[in-house]
């Protein structure tokens, strides 16, 4: 029988839910086993994007990717974190490259592009 | 001009906090070959425009594919600087092509940019219209009957098979065989056809050598055809969705003129490779293969767009779209997949056929297997009367001339009918790039079918047929060129004028 992604992503996000995280590893190991035996292993990247995707919602996170310039500070966080139905778990980055400004990325799908960057590009590219 | 630089600026940089907003975008998970796949971007409609973020700018594509959690995408441009994890947004409109008179005598690529190396072709402060590169077609009640002809200038075709201005005629035959010659024949006699408008040519190049455009560019040129001639080019380094694009887009511009209540006409070469170019997009981005590994919607991909080939009514205002698509064949096989679709969707086929072209038979239209469904409606009255009989003739000697060749003795009536039939197809030899005006067609056909020519040797009917026209280009332009020309028809008074005149030119000889 052939499983389909989601039904993989959701059985290992349910497997792994209860489980303590001494045990994680070896289920892992177990379901990566699994894939292989099933020669589905090419399915791997798919999976692991939506169990993400479904752990996140679990949790009740959002994965908030900030580009920027310079360290952000805690007021900028308090900030973001306002604006936002979930609780966020950051994933900073510098980037000198975009100027200025920041560039936000929530759950891998949408994007605040508020970059000095970005700007600059626009109003050259602009007919 | 400082000023206005600096409150430009100032204004955009004020204008910063207000104009950030949130929007969906998608990651790049594999890309190459002129596909992608993107994970995300879950709003894309299909057919959508995509913009790929990339460190030498944006490149644009073309939402294909939409599946449960990635979107497959064809690529506009350059795919080598996309890269994994890449940035890609949706733009909320689809395909389209700025068009205009500008683009008259212009090579474009299939985004409508040009490609000859002579500038812009739009003025900056010129009105921009956008035409989307795919469109429903016109419906039945925008239409009307196709009635006017569009005179290719090749006498086999014009006499037999003719071609009205909205219809859809394929031309198949194998390579090097001249299906491109009767495109750039038809193409330059639409300049000198001047009984009716001008239609304004477009001239599709799929996956050809940029050397063999460059030449037909150059043919154009010579026989100032480019006046009113677009060129759309995908040539064969350009990645395989320009191939797929470009005869999209050449409709696109046609359909301006036609909207315009002119006539237009594009000539699509070839399809052949335009199937290929869709099975390879369709192939790596994993549509299931069918028949000769083509997807399913090979059908669909040409009517949509030979549908759109028309003639609209007055009301709607009265232009024309006509197609002349081509197709390749290999060693003449015309039941394969694509050459079976493009027969059934189109309205007639001019067939070539190479036993004819080594024979010497040049155009090598095979007469009875190409047909035109519009048939004589797209005539005028003077070729009909005396075409109408050649198209008869040569049947009957084709059948006889098979049979003749097993028979040593054949009786009178015989005998002439072969006779006949070789005078005929001789006289509808014609070499390249010598379209020849519908009134001279009308006098050789009426010479060769009333029987005229029955005492020439085949050998010399070329020749003999080149003296008639010069001899009534000379003695009687007026009386009967002209009044043929002018009114389309060839009247009882002209009729005889004509005979004497043969007579006459018969007698000199």
């Amino acid at each position: 029988m052939k499983y389909t992604v989601t039904q993989y992503a959701e059985a290992l996000a349910e497997a792994l839910a209860p489980a303590g995280a001494e045990k994680r590893p070896s289920m892992i190991r177990r379901f990566l086993g699994m894939l292989r035996k099933n020669k589905d292993s090419k399915l791997l990247a798919a999976i692991v994007r939506k169990t993400e995707r479904r752990w996140l919602a679990d949790q009740n996170l959002h994965k908030v990717a900030v580009t920027s310039a310079s360290p952000l500070t805690a007021a900028v966080k308090k900030e973001i974190e306002a604006v936002l139905t979930r609780k966020p778990m950051w994933e900073e980055k510098i980037d000198p490259a975009i100027l200025g400004g920041m560039r936000i990325l929530v759950d891998d799908e949408t994007m605040i592009d508020a970059s000095a960057r970005s700007r600059l590009d626009r109003m050259f590219s602009a007919r | 001009m400082k000023d206005t630089v600096i409150t430009h600026l100032k204004k955009e940089i004020e204008g910063f906090a207000g104009e950030i907003k949130a929007e969906k975008v998608g990651h790049v998970l594999e890309v190459g070959d002129g596909i992608a796949k993107i994970y995300g971007l879950a709003d894309v409609a299909s057919q959508e425009m995509l913009e790929f973020e990339t460190e030498s700018g944006a490149v644009s594509g073309i939402a294909f594919n939409l599946e449960e959690d990635s979107v497959g995408a064809i690529i506009l441009g350059d795919y080598t600087h996309i890269k994994e994890g890449g940035i890609v947004r949706h733009t909320g409109r689809v395909l389209s092509v700025q068009v205009g008179e500008e683009m008259i005598g212009r090579v474009v690529n299939p985004l409508g940019r040009p490609q000859d190396g002579r500038g812009p072709i739009f003025k900056s402060n010129s009105k921009e219209v956008f035409y989307p590169v795919e469109r429903a077609a016109p419906s039945v009640i925008a239409r009307e009957p196709v009635g006017t002809p569009l005179h290719t200038g090749i006498k086999t075709i014009d006499g037999m098979i003719p071609v009205g201005r909205g219809q859809r005629e394929l031309i198949i035959g194998d390579r090097q065989i001249g299906k491109t010659s009767i495109a750039i024949d038809t193409i330059i006699n639409q300049g000198r056809d001047t009984r009716h408008p001008t239609p304004i040519c477009i001239y599709v190049a799929i996956g050809q050598k940029e050397s063999k455009v460059a030449k037909i560019v150059a043919t154009l040129k010579e026989h100032g055809a480019m006046d009113y001639t677009i060129v759309v080019s995908a040539p064969a380094s350009s990645p395989s969705p320009l191939w797929y694009l470009a005869p999209y887009s050449a409709t696109a511009i046609g359909e301006y003129f036609m909207h315009q209540g002119r006539d237009a006409l594009v000539i699509y070469d070839d399809l052949s490779k335009h199937a290929w170019a869709y099975r390879e997009l369709s192939l790596l981005l994993r549509r299931p293969p069918g028949r000769e590994a083509y997807p399913g919607d090979i059908f669909y991909l040409h009517s949509r767009l030979l549908e759109r080939a028309a003639r609209l009514n007055k009301e709607n205002g009265g232009g024309s779209l006509t197609a002349l698509p081509i197709i390749e064949t290999q060693l003449g096989d015309v039941s394969a997949y694509i050459p079976t679709n493009v027969i059934s969707i189109t309205d007639g086929q001019i067939y070539l056929e190479p036993e004819l072209f080594y024979q010497g038979v040049r155009p090598a239209v095979n007469a009875g297997l190409s047909v035109s469904r519009v048939g004589s409606a797209a005539q005028t009255k003077a070729m009909k009367k005396v075409a109408g009989r050649l198209r008869l003739e040569l049947a009957q000697f084709r059948e006889l001339a098979a049979f003749a060749q097993f028979a040593s003795e054949l009786d009178e009536g015989t005998r002439k009918r072969i006779e006949r039939g070789r005078v005929l197809t001789e006289l509808l030899k014609q070499p390249e790039l010598k379209p020849l005006p519908f009134e001279e067609q009308v006098v050789l056909m009426y010479a060769g079918t009333g029987g005229f020519l029955d005492d020439v040797p085949p050998a010399e009917v070329a020749d003999i047929g080149t003296a008639l026209l010069d001899y009534m280009d000379k003695m009687h332009r007026e009386d009967v060129l002209e009044k043929i020309k002018t009114s389309g028809d060839l009247t009882k008074e002209t009729e005889e004028a004509l005979k004497t005149a043969i007579g006459e030119f018969k007698k000199l000889k």
